[in-house]
């Protein structure tokens, strides 16, 4: 059932303009309507991410899909409803996944692997040397998934998906890619030691980027104009030595 | 003692100790719904250990949740109470906002969407006004998205580790009790007030949880004052 992300203020809902001659009272009337319309969109939303995530709780459609070829419904299915999630909502998808005791990917049909202990951690023998031959990695966020390739399809798509809220974004964004849609990702993790690591650095880049993007507005906001990265004070200053018109100095 | 032994006897404790867990969440939620105003009989809410062994224990010993479910109805005060004020307008009397109130404690170790839907879907079924599900572990965040979607159904949550305990008999909590519209009109009167300009209390607060507050009630608290006597203040449930 997909239906389209709800769209930006702009359309429908237009901010207050400060006319002259209109009195005070409907003026207060119209800055009213225009949050109760804000929370309005924002209820929507959130009503849209609950609804695909009660979908996405029982997807695939077939209990013998293969999360390494997905069906085309269910990849299309995917791209579509993931658009408005942020990944917090990403993350609670998967944790209601787990509670139904199925893999946390969401083109997985398999059931996710149970540790049987009730310690909080385990070690698990990686692949590296030194610090890298073992890991300890928490009980919970191994139970996560069935295997450690769906983990990687599902963080994939975690980190395509934005921070920012569905009801705040200006433009649609594109599409989400599987990593099965990525051979050379694919293939270039077979020389890699751990996929998890790059995908967190690909993740690191992004919000830098977003942050340079964000001090950017910020100083445009407070006036700087076009020279956002001055970094020292307002005043230029030149310092100078005095002229010496006295000659060379002597002790007393 | 042979090993077998041994664990046969500490599944057993494990079990017991379970039961009595049980059977004191199991009288707080009765007290909770006679302080509502719910009709209660006195030796339901004062069911002894051996009593509630022989209801609800299996074979082993083990509570059983599956059959820890109740209902109630409201008694005539607590439906008055419920009544909103008559509007003028209004050409018949108003009914009361509330009605037979269901009570389970869920089996399930974790609670997702799909199993507070069941719930949802049983309260909407045989229209029940109000749920109260008790269980054994947090709610998911996304699953408490489904309560206010039910309304003007009312699913109330509580977890089996606050009820082991009836908090409103600790000499600390003062008592609360809950105004009708009526009450708190001649309130607002009296004072001169606004709803807004009285103090507050959250509905998610533990007091207000127990008796069940809902937005834009008010509950009178009676404290105990070392120089009045006793000392009555008045709070807005927001």
């Amino acid at each position: 059932m997909p239906q389209s992300i709800p769209t930006k203020p702009s359309s429908s809902i237009t901010a207050p303009s400060p006319p002259a001659s209109r009195s005070r009272e409907d003026r207060d009337k119209e800055t009213a309507i225009y949050h109760a319309q804000l929370l309005q969109q924002r209820k929507d939303a959130e009503a849209l991410i609950l609804s695909y995530t009660e979908t996405l709780v029982d997807s695939p459609s077939s209990p013998t899909a293969d999360p390494a070829h997905p069906s085309s419904a269910d990849s299309a299915l995917v791209k579509n409803s993931l658009r408005p999630f942020q990944p917090s909502d990403y993350d609670s998808l998967i944790e209601e996944r787990n509670i139904n005791r199925q893999c946390g990917y969401i083109l997985c049909p398999k059931p996710n692997r149970l540790q049987d202990t009730k310690a909080k951690y385990r070690i698990l023998n990686g692949q590296g040397k030194g610090n890298d031959a073992l890991r300890f990695v928490e009980k919970q966020t191994l139970e996560r998934w069935c295997s450690d390739e769906c983990g990687k399809r599902a963080l994939y798509i975690k980190v395509q998906l934005s921070e920012e809220p569905a009801w705040t974004r200006t433009a649609t964004e594109g599409d989400i890619v599987l990593l099965e849609d990525k051979p050379e990702i694919q293939q270039a993790k077979d020389g890699e030691v751990n996929l998890i690591e790059r995908l967190k650095t690909l993740d690191i880049g992004q919000d830098e980027k977003q942050l340079a993007a964000q001090m950017k507005a910020l100083a445009i906001e407070r006036g700087d104009g076009n020279a956002p990265s001055r970094s020292f004070g307002l005043a230029e200053i030149d310092v100078r030595e005095k002229a010496n018109t006295r000659g060379e100095a002597f002790p007393p | 003692m042979d090993p077998l032994d041994q664990e046969r006897a500490k599944i057993a404790a494990d079990a017991e100790r379970e039961l009595t867990r049980l059977w004191r969440a199991w009288r707080t939620i009765h007290e909770m719904c006679q302080d509502r105003g719910y009709e209660l009989a006195e030796e339901e809410v004062r069911i002894s250990l051996d009593d509630f062994r022989d209801r609800f224990a299996d074979a082993s010993g083990a509570p059983d949740r599956k059959k820890m479910t109740t209902s109630f109805r409201p008694t005539d005060v607590m439906l008055k109470k419920y009544t909103p004020s008559r509007h003028p307008r209004d050409t018949e009397d108003p009914t009361p906002a509330i009605g037979t109130i269901w009570i389970e404690f869920s089996t399930e170790t974790s609670i997702g969407i799909k199993q507070m839907r069941t719930f949802a879907q049983h309260i909407h079924q045989h229209n029940f006004a109000t749920g109260i599900l008790v269980t054994q572990a947090s709610i998911t965040p996304a699953a408490l998205k489904i309560i206010p979607v039910v309304l003007p159904q009312i699913i109330e949550t509580f977890q089996e580790q606050d009820l082991l305990v009836n908090i409103t008999h600790h000499e600390l909590v003062p008592k609360h009790v809950l105004l009708s519209a009526e009450e708190k009109k001649r309130l607002l009167e009296r004072y001169r007030l606004k709803e807004s300009q009285l103090p507050r209390i959250q509905t998610g607060d533990p007091v207000a949880k127990y008796l069940g507050l809902r937005r834009g009630q008010v509950v009178k608290i009676i404290r105990k004052s070392e120089t009045a006597g006793r000392y009555a203040s008045y709070r807005w449930a927001i």
